[in-house]
């Protein structure tokens, strides 16, 4: 007499790209009584036995009593089965209040007309009526709304409908709400989410039911997808669609910008940094400001529009840590070309360097130096932050403290160049002997990099085979390394001009120069 | 036509005087970029912290971008605004940084800095808030008349930022 009942009722979520309208459920409830149970017992034995004559005509289920106890009932989405309580309360016009209840009424006295109510013990509730006791929602839109109500739960639904059992009293006027029970809960949201609640059971074991009341009553509860499936036909087609669409987009966008890319003349590097002065600390006094400027060695050149120096707001300090750090998050741009010479081919270039000075200046415009610093341009690209120390010129003496102190002069450098190799100096040994300064604090700089050449669209080819031979060897890649960009670049050009000195000079065009193939 | 993803997340701010933070946001770009999808700039929820003091806004930031060229890098460009239990919003900072321009992915502290005015509207910010704003923002990036702002530093914001480069290896473009 035991049965297996499922217990697993949790929710169950499924996603479709299928419209909701589409969704259809079998559910079926069949009721365990006492003989029920006995003929499925009975049923059982005697189809194990092999004898079928001896079967007795008491032992299989009688066809009489197949109504009241059992109930199938196919429900679509958001589709109205009355109950018994609603139709007794529809039937009177009095009680229709919203436009909602008046469409019930005409429903109910169609259905009283034909007599054609197919479900006698399972009903549905939909969204819209008042007894449902989840949602009160204020407006139906496509985008999910959260909405709350006193006790029950918060759903991010949009619409809702539930599947609900009543027992059938003929005594009572109208049912007794108390007599209801959920038997399968639909909830979905706009974007093609459907829980339910319990999970389709058709090949599992049914769950059970019990209900409430004087007679406590046990129930099985089938649940069965019988959705229409789409045929396999359609589904490639719609897969086709879908490939079509994401084909026509990449078009779209590929269209809407074009193909080209800016690139520079061979033969020449393109060297850009995107930057930040992020901070300063550790000065001496307050409202501090950096002025700035870049240097270009020999080679390097830039855009007559680009600016090469520049001066960030005046910041106060505030105390951070053991500190005092002024925020600038000032943000620079620099572009610069090299263009390689063939005097200069074995000696490393000389990158350009950043000289800044941070000075400060207070409410009575004393102004004052407190430091200088210099940071090279990373030769190789990527993402750097590096704080730079910086150091002031000090005089000794009492009087110029006193000087700095109170009126705010100080010695300046007269070339900022000074600060790492003076512009003018030819000689071998550079001394500073006899000059005084002071550690002060410290800038911190982000640094991204990045570089372009005509000749990279081949080296990355060539790096490629490379890294794969390094490999092989057990060796170790050369990434990002100066020489390796110069090699390829030394390389690239000598191709060019020997691949220009084998051709004819009618057909040489200076100004397209077509990449050529990488011959390792 | 190379593409860059900027997938990311405001994580939060910290190390402003007050807790009670929003965020407005926008990425800047020169003219031979193109959004192709996302929104490119947008304000987060009011967020006050319970306990410590990071102010957790974890909005998301989902662009991808198509470029021409490499000049106009997109940069981020950050308003830090504090709402009292009155109702009232005041600035609490400005920060700008430009988007890495190295794949992968990196974690950006942006500080800030908010204008100062003269000691008289010093005193009155301590007791009634507001205080002066740039009348333009986007002045900061011709970065000419900047010196003459005067301004203190406060917070910085934390971001974090995953960046995916397309095809800019077949221009020549080592980063």
């Amino acid at each position: 007499m035991t049965d297996n009942w499922n217990t697993d009722t949790g929710e169950a979520v499924y996603r479709s790209r299928d419209a909701i309208k589409n969704l259809r459920i079998k559910v079926r409830i069949e009721r365990v009584t006492s003989t029920t149970a006995l003929s499925q017992h009975l049923q059982q034995q005697v189809l194990s036995q092999q004898d079928r004559g001896a079967i007795e005509l008491e032992t299989l289920p009688s066809q009489g009593h197949r109504d009241d106890n059992e109930e199938e009932l196919l429900v679509g989405w958001q589709e109205k089965f009355f109950s018994q309580y609603e139709m007794e309360l529809f039937q009177n016009e009095a009680a229709c209040q919203t436009p909602l209840d008046r469409q019930y009424h005409t429903e109910v006295k169609a259905l009283n007309r034909t007599k054609g109510r197919k479900n006698n013990r399972i009903f549905t509730y939909t969204d819209h009526d008042r007894y449902t006791n989840c949602l009160s929602l204020h407006q139906l839109q496509s985008t999910d709304l959260l909405a709350t109500t006193k006790a029950s739960p918060t759903f991010l639904a949009q619409r809702m409908a539930s599947v609900r059992h009543r027992r059938q009293d003929r005594r009572t006027m109208l049912g007794l709400k108390e007599n209801e029970c959920l038997l399968v809960t639909i909830k979905t949201d706009g974007n093609g989410t459907v829980i339910l609640k319990p999970d389709f059971n058709k090949d599992k074991d049914p769950y059970r039911i019990v209900t409430e009341g004087e007679k406590k009553e046990v129930w099985r509860l089938t649940v069965e997808n019988v959705s229409t499936v789409m045929k396999p036909e359609d589904k490639e087609r719609e897969q086709n669609m879908y490939k079509d669409l994401y084909v026509r987009h990449k078009e779209y966008l590929n269209s809407l910008v074009g193909q080209d890319f800016e690139m520079p003349p061979g033969g020449i590097l393109r060297f850009l940094m995107n930057g930040e002065i992020v901070s300063a600390k550790g000065f001496e006094y307050d409202n501090l400001y950096i002025h700035f400027f870049m240097e270009l060695p020999n080679n390097w050149s830039s855009l007559p529009s680009q600016s090469l120096s520049g001066v960030t707001q005046t910041c106060r300090t505030k105390t951070l840590g053991k500190e005092n750090v002024a925020f600038f998050s000032y943000p620079f741009t620099f572009e610069t070309f090299y263009m390689s010479d063939k005097e200069s081919d074995e000696s490393v270039p000389q990158w350009p360097v950043l000289y800044f000075k941070v000075l400060s200046l207070d409410s009575w415009q004393r102004y004052r130096t407190e430091g200088y610093g210099y940071l090279i341009f990373p030769a190789s690209p990527g993402k750097y932050e590096i704080t730079c120390h910086t150091w002031r010129p000090l005089q000794t003496g009492t009087v110029s403290a006193l000087r700095r102190f109170f009126i705010g002069g100080s010695p300046e450098l007269e070339d900022n160049s000074y600060v790492r190799i003076p512009g003018t100096f030819k000689g071998e040994r550079l001394s500073r002997l006899g000059f005084h300064t002071e550690s002060t604090g410290s800038v911190t700089f982000n640094l991204h990099c990045i570089q372009q050449a005509k000749a990279f669209v081949a080296a990355s080819m060539l790096k490629k085979r490379r890294q794969k031979v390094f490999d092989h060897l057990g060796g170790f890649s050369q990434q990002g390394a100066v020489c390796t960009i110069l090699e390829a670049f030394q390389r690239a050009r000598t191709k060019m001009q020997e691949a220009r000195e084998s051709l004819p000079r009618d057909l040489i065009n200076p100004t397209s120069l077509s990449p050529f193939e990488s011959s390792a | 036509m190379a593409e860059l993803h900027i997938m990311g997340q405001i994580v939060g701010a910290s190390g402003f005087p007050q807790n009670t933070l929003f965020c407005k946001w926008g990425v800047h770009s020169g003219g031979a970029w193109r959004l192709l999808s996302g929104l490119k700039e947008g304000q987060t929820q009011v967020d006050t912290p319970q306990t410590g003091d990071i102010a957790y806004w974890s909005h998301p930031i989902d662009l991808h971008y198509a470029t021409k060229g490499l000049q106009g890098w997109p940069k981020i460009h950050l308003q830090v605004w504090h709402q009292d239990s009155f109702g009232r919003c005041q600035l609490y900072g400005y920060g700008y940084c430009h988007v890495p321009s190295s794949p992968g992915h990196h974690r950006i502290n942006c500080v800030t800095w908010r204008p100062l005015g003269s000691w008289q509207e010093q005193l009155a910010q301590m007791f009634v808030g507001g205080g002066p704003q740039l009348r333009n923002p986007d002045l900061i990036y011709s970065g000419a008349d900047r010196y003459r702002l005067h301004t203190e530093a406060m917070g910085t914001v934390e971001l974090e930022l995953g960046v995916i480069m397309r095809h800019f290896d077949k221009y020549g473009v080592e980063n």
